[in-house]
């Protein structure tokens, strides 16, 4: 009997004989059937209300005697019976919102997980939305309608009032919500509190589903580090709908067990999303562009996603770890198996895989080992260097009718270097399989690839991107438009310091100047690291034994290692060169990749990943940093880096094609 | 006769009043100055930055330059001083002259002042190109080494006698005796005499020496050391010694003990005068930063 559970006045009741048991049952299934009917759950409160009565009548009846008692044990037992429809009534409604809302939450994911249409994605995520409110509010006892006060509110603020955070609108808007609240709890009598706070319950979830974690760690620039990998796509509707889930769903131990564990993982989730962003306060421009769109969201979360390397997904690969009961190191489990899942996805696709010339785990094996051979190594932002920055913005169109549309999009450019910045601009209709090319105009060229040259230290350039053939839909029609923007042989430089120990006297003398650099130049990780300016790609590298040790003695054989890490949302097309100053300043090969310092230009394979090896070898030093006597040397060397670097924004754009002859 | 008595009670006078102007006129002078002993303290040198021609910013590919003066505190005077700025990097900062030398600096004396002796110098060179960067804070150290010198001499009560008994001499103090410093970094803070009696009476000094600057003492020589005029045998304790009788201290060690003894002949108590002479090497060092823009 689930339904008393939940109630445990309902199942005294309910055992009270087997008559009344067997009444309860039949009253409770033909309710549970009833169960997912929003008209039944609406009403519950007033059945609730006579079961009360009915309770208070058959506590003072029981008081009577004993004689009495078979009567108003028949009493009590129909009000028992009613009792338990209704418990069954809640339990069903919350039980079968909760198990609606786990299995659509995981329809939505994998959908989501398939890069599936954006707009059915909100759909569906305005759907779970109210489902969960739904199942929210089965959860109360009381006042349940209230629960969509705070939702509905929310949602006028967001779409009616263009979620505003001009102060006249918003303290008008604050106002008349918390009149509205403070007069639904007067009149309830504070019952309808609890409601109205857990209404907010969907509405958070809503954001976090349809992208705000990205967002902010877009617009705070946050480095996505495993464990924000892990919270930024998850099935937020797939947990609510565990969590709101009864205390023992089914009949099964076992099944109950595991949904209880899914439980409390998911109750350590989102609270883990809640804390680990820490979000601040986002500096934005406008007061009426604080806040993100739909559309924004959903644009962020898909350009979050590709900058995450192929392979499993890191909530799989977490899951997978913790069950594979690997707990000593779930970090090194999870990299591992992410790598595995990588090298799958490359060889795959792989010609001489496909036609099963070479094995796939030869594959495997032969680019693990090349990845093992080009070690790499981390690098930082050098805050001191102004980062040049592109994006495309595509405001929102309205559906149009003509057989070529067009639409309009606005390429923005930071270049505080005054740099010669030589962009590439091009664009396509994407409908399933079927790509249309698009003809893109900017500052008067028009055609399949535009180039435009941006000196200047800031620019916003308006551009149109239209099918280069008729659309022929009659319907509507959605298409994804993809503008790409290229940036051909950007120039970015890091930089790398070093100290050089030369025939310091002693070990002891070697102790303290080594601890003396430590303390004034070298104090953070940060500081040992490479540095470049946050801007789309950079060459990160380390000089010394091991690598990242900044003090580098006259007897050292200093090992270089060198690669390249995509740090922007965009993609790598091509290395056109690169350098470093070390071969200019001295430094020799001593063993390892003879070519190893010089530049040269690079063939990058199709599917290029977020980082990847570059140069690693063994160096002999130059004279004047080994063989001298006195204080320490310090010196900065770099490394360039020249590249062809795409960003692509896409939008969904609709089109119904009307023949007006 | 009566004449005679006049003249001589006039000279005698006369005497008198020309003898009380002597001891008035020399007495006049600066008491002050005259009983300072600068060979006391923990007077430690100081290398300052003068913060008015030295401005902390500077800029991309112009010439800079820092004024400092080295001043000697101490109540010895310091030799071989060099004085290097160091640990900048090379890449964005050319100095001409890092290292510089001065045979000697006067020390505290009744002829300077308070800051004792002093040497000024000045550092130039030119910033170099920043490499697109806004600005940069870069970092350096002055490093201030020196060979200099500290003497211990006080006047201690040596009693050889087996037991304490009343000689009418002075009284040899039973436990360690603090002292506040002879007028340099590296400082004697206690003394400590043990007679060890035997068929020959033997006197124990146990000395602990410490370095009350911030900087490091690189090594320690001892120098004469006398009881009176008795040779002292002295050697450090728990420090190796180097080839040249020195030790060195090693950078996180701040104090060591010494232990020099002396067979004592004279069987009464008596005050005498101890000397010992430490040569030492001090090097100290500012870190400091300095910030280039373009």
């Amino acid at each position: 009997m689930a339904a008393g559970k939940d109630d445990p006045g309902t199942e005294q009741d309910v055992s009270a004989t087997k008559d009344e048991a067997s009444a309860t049952k039949d009253e409770a299934s033909a309710v549970r059937r009833l169960g997912s009917s929003f008209r039944s759950w609406a009403t519950t409160y007033d059945r609730e209300s006579e079961l009360s009565q009915a309770r208070a009548l058959k506590s003072g009846a029981q008081s009577v005697g004993r004689g009495a008692g078979k009567a108003v044990g028949a009493v009590g037992g129909a009000v028992g019976g009613s009792a338990a429809a209704v418990g069954g009534t809640m339990l069903a409604g919350a039980k079968s919102s909760a198990v609606m809302l786990v299995v659509l939450g995981a329809i939505a994911y994998s959908l989501r997980l398939l890069q599936f249409n954006p707009a059915v994605l909100l759909a569906f995520s305005i759907a779970l939305f109210f489902i969960s409110g739904y199942a929210v509010a089965a959860k109360l006892e009381r006042e349940r309608l209230a629960v969509l006060l705070p939702m509905i509110l929310f949602l006028v603020w967001y779409w009616a009032l263009d979620a505003t955070l001009e102060p006249t609108q918003l303290v008008w808007f604050l106002a008349i919500a918390a009149a509205v609240f403070a007069l639904v709890g007067l009149l309830t009598k504070g019952a309808a509190l609890p409601a109205e706070a857990i209404g907010f319950l969907p509405v958070l979830i809503l954001f976090l589903d349809v992208g705000l974690l990205p967002f902010m760690i877009q617009k705070l620039d946050l480095t996505i580090g495993p464990v924000l990998e892990v919270l930024l796509f998850l099935p937020w509707w797939l947990m609510t709908g565990l969590l709101l889930l009864p205390a023992q769903p089914t009949e099964s131990k076992g099944l109950n067990s595991v949904l209880g564990l899914l439980k409390i993982v998911s109750f350590i989730v989102l609270v883990l999303a809640l804390v680990l962003p820490g979000i601040p306060d986002v500096g934005y421009e406008t007061v009426k562009s604080e806040l993100p769109t739909f559309q924004e969201l959903q644009q962020a979360q898909t350009d979050v996603l590709g900058k995450l390397p192929a392979g499993e997904h890191p909530f799989i690969a977490n899951m997978m770890c913790l069950l594979g009961g690997d707990f000593t190191d779930i970090n090194g489990c999870v990299l591992g198996r992410q790598r595995r899942s990588q090298l799958t996805a490359l060889c795959q696709k792989k010609e001489e895989v496909k036609q099963k010339v070479v094995g796939l785990n030869d594959c495997i094996v032969e680019e693990q080992k090349k990845i093992t051979e080009s070690a790499q190594t981390a690098g930082a932002v050098d805050k001191n260097i102004h980062p040049t920055l592109a994006r495309l913005e595509i405001p929102q169109a309205p559906l149009q009718y003509a057989a070529r549309p067009t639409y309009s999009a606005t390429l923005l450019v930071e270049n505080p270097r005054l740099e010669e910045l030589d962009f590439l601009l091009n664009c396509t209709f994407r409908k399933g399989s079927e790509v249309i090319a698009g003809e893109v105009s900017a500052q008067g060229d028009t055609g399949r690839e535009v180039p435009l040259l941006v000196k200047t230290e800031a620019a916003q350039i308006p551009l149109t991107c239209s099918p280069v053939q008729d659309l022929i839909e009659k319907e509507k029609t959605s298409y994804t438009m993809a503008i790409q923007a290229t940036i051909r042989k950007m120039k970015t430089e890091s930089s790398l310091e070093r100290a050089f120990l030369g025939q310091v006297g002693s070990a002891e003398e070697q102790r303290i100047a080594t601890q003396e650099l430590i303390r004034d130049r070298f104090s953070s990780a940060q500081k040992v690291s490479s540095k470049a300016p946050a801007e789309f790609a950079r060459i990160n590298f380390g000089v010394g034994s091991p690598e990242q040790n900044p003090i580098i003695t006259s007897t050292d054989i200093p090992r270089f290692v060198a690669s390249v890490e995509n740090v922007a949302g965009g993609k790598i097309l091509a290395i056109n060169s690169f350098s470093y100053s070390l071969a200019e300043r001295g430094f020799t090969v001593r063993s390892g990749q003879q070519d190893c310092l010089s530049g040269k230009e690079l063939v990058l394979p199709d599917d290029v990943p977020h980082s990847f090896g570059l140069s690693t070898c063994f160096l002999n030093l130059p004279g004047d940093l080994s063989n001298f006597q006195g204080k320490p040397k310090v010196e900065t060397f770099f490394a360039t880096l020249v590249y062809d670097y795409s960003i692509t924004r896409e939008a969904t754009v609709q089109v119904q094609v009307i023949d007006l002859g | 006769m009566r004449t005679e008595n006049r003249m001589v009670r006039t000279v005698l006078i006369s005497s008198v009043l020309l003898m009380a102007l002597f001891v008035i006129g020399c007495g006049s002078g600066d008491q002050q100055t005259l009983q300072k002993n600068y060979k006391l303290g923990y007077a430690l040198p100081a290398l300052v930055i003068d913060e008015q021609r030295s401005p902390t910013v500077f800029y991309e590919n112009r010439p800079f330059s820092l004024v400092l003066t080295l001043f000697n505190r101490a109540g010895y005077p310091l030799q071989n001083v060099r004085v290097t700025l160091a640990n900048y990097d090379q890449t964005f900062l050319s100095i001409a002259n890092p290292q510089q030398f001065f045979p000697q600096i006067e020390e505290n004396n009744a002829y300077n002042d308070d800051n004792g002796g002093r040497v000024d110098m000045v550092f130039t060179g030119d910033v170099l190109d920043l490499h697109g960067a806004e600005e940069r804070r870069e970092p350096y150290r002055l490093y201030a080494s020196y060979d200099s010198k500290m003497e211990f001499a006080p006047t201690i009560c040596v009693n050889a006698a087996r037991y304490d008994v009343f000689d009418a001499g002075c009284q040899m103090p039973k436990s360690k005796v603090s002292f506040s410093g002879q007028g340099a970094p590296l400082a004697v803070t206690s003394l400590e005499e043990i007679v060890l009696s035997g068929d020959v009476a033997e006197l124990e000094l146990r000395l602990r020496l410490e370095n009350k600057g911030n900087g490091d003492i690189k090594n320690i020589r001892l120098g004469q050391a006398r009881l009176g005029n008795t040779p002292l045998a002295c050697q450090f304790k728990d420090v190796l010694e180097n080839a040249d009788k020195s030790v060195s201290f090693k950078s996180n060690r701040k104090d060591g003990e010494i232990l020099c003894t002396a067979t004592l002949v004279e069987k009464s108590s008596y005050q005498t005068a101890l000397f010992i002479e430490f040569f030492y090497s001090y090097e100290l060092s500012v870190a400091r930063q300095m910030t280039i823009k373009r």
